[in-house]
């Protein structure tokens, strides 16, 4: 087995809570956004990161990135580990992470300039990178507005022009510029309406498929995870609680909050059986419970889960699961 | 028997640059006692506007052109401005999709919720909170008296929808209005609130238009359904054959195209889908409005207006392909 392309290790993401003093500040606490999440992703494989809001899904995706600085841990691209690069001064060594690693956001209306063309957005990574020669950019944009899906004579036109899903593939051809491995496509079709949704993902497997890409798909929606990842991960209060194939995830969740969560999905399907919803909120994320966090709504729930913190730990068929008394 | 609302030729206009479009363009639905009624359909088909249409609620400078809205023997489009400010929130009343927004910030849960039974019922304020604990308390919130002094920046997003949802239901309404109540929530927050609604309903026996995008919510909560496709129903049906037997290229298209959770993709690469895009409304394409992306299209649709066609018992499809008589525009 080859080493995998991705390998986050003990990734960690805190804020500090301030308390505002007469003079100056106190810290009060720490929010753990992200509280040590470690998962590998191999070559041409798309990771789902799946979860609810205030899970630390997208802040997992950010950190690593650097895109908001990790207070620890690792993320190794092709076994170098990135984060010092991208936090260093070398910015030659930055650039050529960011080469290999690019981030496809949820909001095409927010990630695009407006005063800018769309040729211009596609073309400021060759700008950043000193890419090609100059020359040849315009022909590159060209081709890359192709292989999304518009046409060249797009390149002169601006966002507004556009409609949401024409969007989202601006922003998809904007990542690509620089033809990177590893894409971190984060929500990329929350924004969009249904019949255009299905056209993005056709879209983004298309170019896994002709370009070898590494996907991490982070999604609250958990259709569109299960038709494009090949595993899938499970976030709550900042951590992962489960980790499996798609299928098996899908099929046999093993933690109670993975099953929680499937099951509160409303199917398109009116005959479906509807489960029992799941008590409570979730907890702040500065009111942490001890212990296993979601035992405060765990139907599982006993006296060890208050007092000890569950291992994410193997449970077959290289399925991790975090929790005293899986399913 | 008549249905509570009867909702008949509906029709919505934006001014834009000196011309008018049609946001709305006869829009026919109604709806049964104790029914839910889903209306489903994408950005710009008219679902928020119709179901805000039948309050007279659409927002400025957009307005009503044409239709009758029929709701306890009268014409809801042509009573009075008082008699219809009497009816707002009393006998019909409305779920927003974002309870941060339509809750008011700088008023306590229980002042803004006694305030409608003061308007409403000329309640006094003591008998008006009472009324308002229990009915915070009968949505499932349980330090009700506590609650009522929160402000709703003190509240979760699932607690602030639960007051909004107590709120609509304070003066027991023939009819809900519900627009995406679900949207803004977590998964596991919206199965509470799917679940609380639909208990509630069938507490107190009223009907709901159920506003959404969601094919899920939709299966789980409607009756019956009405498919929306740029300002037009294309079909209405039971909820059952909207998604076991749909008529309509677009519910079938529709259907098809959607990732499902409760689905194996296992060896599947490719989902279908609907070609093109979503049409503008400022300039519709003529003939039936979905032929640009439909696979049956044929030259008559490009030409003609489907009308409605009753093909069986409650199904009611506009398509030439499945026997609509079709007008020329």
């Amino acid at each position: 087995m080859s080493a995998p392309i991705l390998d986050v290790e003990g990734l960690r993401k805190t804020y500090p809570v301030l308390r505002r003093a007469l003079l100056g500040a106190r810290t009060e606490g720490e929010i753990r956004a992200v509280d040590d999440v470690s998962f590998a992703v191999d070559r041409g494989e798309c990771l789902g990161l799946v979860g609810e809001s205030g899970c630390g899904k997208t802040t997992t995706a950010r950190a690593m990135l650097h895109l908001v600085p990790p207070t620890a841990g690792r993320v190794r691209l092709d076994g170098v580990d990135i984060v010092p690069l991208l936090a260093g001064a070398d910015r030659a060594a930055a650039l050529r992470v960011r080469r290999g690693i690019q981030y496809v956001f949820q909001d095409p209306y927010l990630s695009l300039n407006p005063r800018w063309s769309v040729g211009r957005t596609v073309m400021e990574p060759f700008r950043v990178h000193r890419h090609s020669p100059a020359a040849e950019w315009e022909e590159r944009v060209a081709e890359l507005l192709e292989l999304v899906g518009l046409e060249a004579v797009h390149a002169g036109r601006f966002p507004h022009e556009f409609s949401g899903g024409q969007r989202q593939r601006v922003g998809i051809a904007r990542a690509l510029a620089v033809s990177p491995r590893v894409l971190i496509c984060d929500e990329p079709v929350s924004s969009l309406d249904v019949s255009v949704r299905a056209q993005i993902l056709n879209l983004l497997v298309s170019l896994q498929d002709r370009l070898g890409l590494t996907y991490v798909y982070i999604s609250h929606d958990l259709a569109s995870v299960r038709f494009i990842s090949n595993r899938v991960a499970v976030m709550y209060l900042g951590r992962i609680v489960e980790l499996a194939e798609t299928e098996a995830l899908f099929e046999h969740p093993r933690h109670h909050y993975t099953h929680a969560l499937l099951q509160a999905i409303p199917v398109p399907d009116p005959g479906a059986r509807v489960a029992e919803p799941l008590g409570g909120e979730l907890p702040s994320a500065m009111e942490r419970p001890s212990g296993c966090a979601f035992r405060t709504r765990c139907p599982a729930a006993q006296a060890r889960c208050a007092a000890e913190v569950p291992v994410l730990g193997a449970a077959g068929d290289g399925r991790l699961v975090a929790c005293h008394y899986p399913r | 028997m008549t249905p509570l609302l009867d909702v008949r030729g509906l029709a919505v206009q934006f001014p834009v640059r000196g011309s008018d479009v049609r946001a709305i363009d006869g829009v026919d639905f109604a709806v049964g006692r104790q029914e839910t009624l889903g209306l489903v359909g994408e950005s710009g088909s008219g679902k928020t506007l119709s179901s805000l249409a039948v309050l007279r609620l659409v927002p400025p400078p957009a307005r009503i052109v044409a239709g009758s809205v029929g709701f306890e023997g009268n014409d809801l489009l042509r009573l009075d401005a008082a008699r219809m400010g009497a009816l707002r929130g009393r006998r019909i009343a409305m779920v927003f999709q974002n309870p941060a927004y339509s809750l008011n910030p700088i008023l306590s849960v229980g002042a803004q919720l006694g305030e409608i039974l003061g308007w409403h019922e000329k309640l006094p304020r003591r008998r008006a909170a009472e009324r308002v604990a229990d009915m915070l308390h009968l949505v499932g919130i349980t330090d009700a008296v506590r609650r009522m002094r929160q402000f709703p920046h003190e509240l979760s997003g699932g607690m602030k929808q639960r007051v909004c949802i107590a709120r609509a239901l304070l003066c027991h309404p023939a009819l809900v209005l519900a627009d995406e109540p679900t949207t803004n929530l977590d998964a596991t927050i919206q199965a509470q609130i799917l679940e609380l609604l639909q208990e509630l309903k069938q507490r107190l026996g009223s009907s709901m238009i159920l506003v959404t995008h969601d094919m899920g919510v939709v299966a789980r909560m409607a009756d019956r359904i009405g498919v929306m496709y740029a300002g037009t129903v294309c079909e209405t049906a039971d909820a059952a054959t909207i998604f076991r037997a749909p008529l309509h290229p677009y519910t079938r298209a529709l259907l098809e195209s959607m990732p499902r959770a409760d689905r194996s993709y296992r060896g599947h690469r490719v989902l279908q889908v609907i070609p093109g895009r979503i049409p503008n409304l400022a300039d519709p394409p003529p003939g039936c409005r979905f032929h640009p992306r439909c696979p049956e299209a044929g030259a008559d649709c490009r030409r003609l207006r489907p009308l409605p066609l009753e093909v069986a018992p409650g199904h009611v499809v506009s398509c030439l392909r499945r026997g609509s008589d079709g007008v020329a525009e």
